[in-house]
């Protein structure tokens, strides 16, 4: 069963394309991560699932509804923990919890609210005194009110230490256990390696990959770039025929191969020799899943 | 509850806690007060026959900056501070967030006005020694539609624009244009436009007479101020002509039209800003 679908979502700033044809499929209960860099279209497809914003071209659906046809019935089935978001800071924790479930027309334990969220002990504070850790799990708490399908958290370890990064893992790891799908996005490689089930890649508002964390390692953990130097021109070299060979490109005296299947390093090596011209110097570079990460969220400049 | 007003009370009691909000009561109080206070040491103060009218007159210049200082931020302050995507992270809709807004933003209004006139009735009923109930009940009936006339028109324009800076410089504006400019300027060009004189009637012959010219009686009151200034003496009238039976003052038509422009300063705006906000991007 699909819960997210968004189908060649597109949103344009006059000529700055924010998203392009973007179509992804989240399935219900799943812990999906939704990676890129700071600006790659992250904040907003979320925004366009909580119809924030209005897509160009394309639509969602979020919970069985479109978010730009009937934005309360997908509001109803949610809870969202947005990103840039602020509180009231004259009204207490009780008061925001209150005012969702109003909203939400739900009759749930206040208490019980707050205490899953670890803020039994402040309800009655107003929230202008709270943390910036206090103030993210009581807006987690407002997400949980209604007892919702899908959780959507937009950058849930924005500006929160590394206590408070523990527990909000562990609050979004007890509602995946009870069921509950979430798609939650960010910027940390490693916070989705921690919780997620399968994760999206996204930047310059297009989809780089989906998969689980072990494939998209299988894919990028692999994948490594063999540069040789050589003496004279390659003719007739057929290496993109090789089972395992993903890219090769010549540019003056450089041959650049990608390979899938780091074994046929020697193969190509052999091959290029086999075709008439010396290698004279080989440089091996082995990529994995971070690497790429660093790439995206740097623009490339790590290395 | 609905959605609409579950906003609306949070928007309330949001405001009843925000200091601000009673600082510019107190100051509201504090300036419609000391001007009724230099009407009462005057020479002439028992020559004012109805001088709870009189009090209630003094608010046609600080009300509307009090609605403004109250209002401006009341939707856009919810854009930019990001407040609004915890609230439409929640279900309800664009169309409840403005509205309710704008029905929380109405009753506080309303709450400093009604406090800040009841202390004034109290100067009134002491100070001048007569203050009649049909002047109370008709001048407050009066000065709650130029309030609500004004909380419309600056939530409105708080719905309509991305920006506070944009919601105070466009507020404000329409303040210089139906308050200051108003006479001098405005009521001169349509002066222009209906007898292609600047000549416009004087200002003391407004209520009682129909000695104006009927395009004059209708444009002023296009002002939500000078509405206002007839409403106060055309809504007790009407009330004691109901009541009595005598004959009102002054004419029906045109102040009838001047009670519909301040329901309509109260409705039109916020409608045309729930309209915008309605297709905005609120990312």
């Amino acid at each position: 069963m699909t819960t997210i679908e968004t189908t060649k979502l597109t949103k344009r700033y006059g000529e700055e394309t924010a998203l392009d044809e973007f179509t992804l499929r989240v399935e219900r209960g799943e812990v999906f991560g939704f990676l890129g860099p700071n600006g790659a279209g992250k904040s907003t497809t979320i925004d366009i699932f909580l119809d924030f914003i209005r897509p160009t071209d394309g639509h969602a659906v979020v919970a069985d509804y479109d978010p730009q046809q009937t934005p309360r019935k997908v509001r109803q089935n949610i809870g969202v923990l947005p990103d840039e978001y602020s509180l009231y800071d004259s009204l207490t924790g009780i008061e925001h919890i209150e005012l969702a479930k109003d909203l939400h027309g739900s009759e749930e334990d206040t208490d019980a609210l707050l205490s899953r969220v670890g803020l039994t002990d402040a309800g009655d504070q107003a929230v202008g005194s709270y943390s910036k850790g206090m103030a993210q799990r009581l807006a987690f708490g407002m997400a949980l009110v209604g007892d919702p399908d899908v959780l959507i958290l937009d950058e849930p370890s924005a500006g929160i230490d590394p206590n408070g990064l523990q527990d909000m893992r562990e609050m979004i790891r007890a509602e995946a256990e009870a069921g509950t799908t979430i798609f939650f996005s960010t910027h940390i490689l490693e916070q989705v390696e921690a919780v997620c089930d399968r994760v999206a890649i996204i930047n310059d508002g297009e989809l780089v990959a989906v998969d689980t964390i072990a494939g998209l390692r299988d894919v990028f953990d692999r994948q490594s770039t063999l540069t040789l130097s050589i003496d004279g021109t390659p003719t007739a070299l057929e290496l993109g025929d090789l089972n395992g060979v993903s890219d090769v490109e010549y540019t003056d005296g450089t041959l650049t191969v990608k390979l899938r299947d780091p074994q046929l390093k020697s193969t190509v090596i052999a091959q290029v020799e086999a075709s008439g011209v010396s290698v004279t110097n080989i440089e091996i570079e082995e990529a994995s899943l971070a690497d790429l990460f660093s790439q995206l969220t740097t623009g490339g400049d790590s290395e | 509850m609905s959605s609409l007003t579950t906003i609306a009370r949070k928007d309330f009691k949001d405001s009843l806690r925000t200091r601000s909000i009673w600082v510019i009561a107190g100051a509201m109080t504090i300036l419609c007060l000391s001007h009724i206070l230099a009407f009462l040491s005057s020479p002439i103060a028992d020559q004012h026959t109805q001088p709870f009218i009189l009090a209630v007159a003094q608010f046609t210049l600080w009300l509307p900056l009090a609605a403004i200082g109250i209002g401006f931020k009341s939707i856009v302050g919810e854009r930019t501070s990001g407040s609004i995507r915890i609230l439409l992270g929640q279900p309800g809709t664009r169309r409840s967030v403005v509205y309710g807004t704008y029905l929380g933003r109405l009753l506080i209004l309303a709450t400093t006005v009604l406090l800040a006139l009841a202390v004034m009735a109290v100067v009134v009923a002491f100070g001048f020694g007569i203050i009649g109930f049909i002047n109370v009940l008709g001048g407050t009936i009066a000065l709650l539609l130029f309030a609500f006339a004004w909380i419309g028109l600056t939530v409105g324009v708080s719905s309509f624009v991305a920006s506070e800076t944009r919601a105070i410089g466009l507020v404000m504006g329409i303040y210089a244009v139906v308050e200051p400019l108003w006479r001098n300027l405005i009521l001169r060009l349509f002066a222009v436009v209906f007898t292609g004189t600047t000549q416009t009637p004087s200002q003391a012959t407004v209520f009682y007479s129909l000695e104006e010219p009927t395009w004059y009686l209708y444009v002023n009151r296009l002002s939500p101020a000078e509405a206002f200034n007839a409403a106060r003496y055309y809504i007790p009238d009407l009330i004691e002509s109901i009541w009595y039976g005598t004959t009102i003052s002054g004419p029906h038509a045109p102040n009838v039209f001047g009670v519909l422009v301040l329901i309509g300063w109260a409705t039109i705006p916020v409608f045309l800003g729930y309209r915008r906000f309605e297709g905005a991007d609120l990312g």
